[in-house]
């Protein structure tokens, strides 16, 4: 039986990120350099081009090749939406922001993200190689570790910071 | 001024990304649309075939689930009768309607044959016509036009019988090609 969701539909999530992305920047424009808009646009309108290719030659594709590269598409949307948290964070140093962003829209993202993946692999028997699962689970306790340190004693952050400027 | 002019040179910005941003997603959105379109088509067997039968007319004729080659015979000036000549199965758990439509004859000239005839019966009740398809000849051929819809309940097999008819001075080896269509309601 055919699965509910078609692989380009990560595709299609990535376009969307990207847009997002773009309408964000602009909306932020004095944040961030003034072509990264348009950059996002362009990266958005190169996915719209890669559904166009994936319809024309999808049954010389077949279905495995055509996830690994929607996939990958939607990788690249989602990195990019961390990186610009990273840039406001450590670049900008927009500490409120950085967390605003974290909040609204990078965990957000890949909730949704990690929901449909694990839905298409769970329905088509996709097989993700298992180094992926193990360096997601490791980052994820670090994240989960340090995150616990912080909530629980929050003048760590400040001592390190103290530390760094005395050496 | 100089800031109402900056604040406008944003919103027009945004405006234009706004803008670009719902043409590429409602444009990409449709083109996901026609793919889950296209990749619902699934190949399949299909649930009312063909299936050989007493009187399969063997050399020559062939059978697969979907098309049927029957080789028939004419004699000039008698009748031949293939009683069970090819049968129609319905394999699915539901009753199907089906029909045959006829095609164009090819081949040698109609004068050749007096009457080619197709009669449906359901194994079940034999001797109840259920439907007939007969192509004449002569100086031209001539056909009753598409049978009605038959309906073939779940699991039953029903039968074509051919009657064919030569004049007594038809060509020997004369060939008529006949394409016969079996539409089936799904």
């Amino acid at each position: 039986m055919s699965s509910v969701i078609l692989p380009e539909f990560f595709a299609l999530l990535g376009i969307d990120l990207f847009l997002l992305l773009s309408l964000l920047t602009c909306l932020l424009d004095e944040r961030f350099p003034k072509a990264l808009p348009y950059v996002f646009q362009a990266a958005a309108l190169m996915g719209f081009g890669h559904l166009l290719i994936s319809r024309e030659f999808m049954v010389l594709f077949g279905e495995y090749m055509r996830f690994w590269y929607s996939f990958f598409y939607l990788i690249v949307a989602v990195i990019s939406i961390v990186a610009v948290n990273i840039y406001i964070a450590t670049a900008k140093r927009m500490w409120l922001l950085a967390k605003a962003w974290a909040g609204t829209v990078t965990f957000p993202t890949i909730v949704v993200t990690v929901f449909f993946v694990s839905n298409y692999g769970f329905t088509t028997s996709v097989e993700f190689p298992l180094l992926l699962l193990q360096v997601s689970l490791v980052v994820s306790t670090i994240v989960l570790g340090v995150s616990t340190l912080i909530f629980l004693s929050p003048d760590i952050l400040n001592k390190f910071r103290r530390s760094k400027e005395v050496n | 001024m100089q800031l109402k002019r900056i604040v406008l040179k944003k919103e027009m910005k945004l405006l234009g990304l706004l803008l670009t941003s719902l043409l590429i997603a409602s444009a990409s959105a449709a083109v996901y649309y026609s793919l889950s379109l296209e990749s619902r088509t699934i190949v399949s067997s299909p649930v009312v075939k063909f299936v050989t039968a007493s009187d399969f007319p063997g050399p020559g004729g062939d059978l697969t689930d979907s098309w049927v080659r029957l080789n028939l015979k004419s004699y000039p000036n008698a009748t031949l009768t293939y009683d069970r000549a090819v049968n129609i199965s319905n394999t699915d758990s539901v009753s199907h309607n089906f029909r045959l439509t006829p095609g164009t004859p090819s081949g040698d000239g109609s004068s050749n044959w007096e009457y080619i005839k197709f009669l449906v019966y359901d194994n079940a009740i034999p001797g109840v016509l259920q439907g007939s398809l007969n192509y004449t000849g002569g100086g031209s051929w001539t056909n009753t036009g598409q049978t009605g819809w038959m309906t073939i309940g779940n699991g039953a097999e029903w039968t074509i019988k051919v009657i064919t008819r030569s004049p007594s001075g038809a060509t020997l080896n004369a060939v008529c090609n006949i394409v016969i269509s079996v539409d089936v309601e799904q």
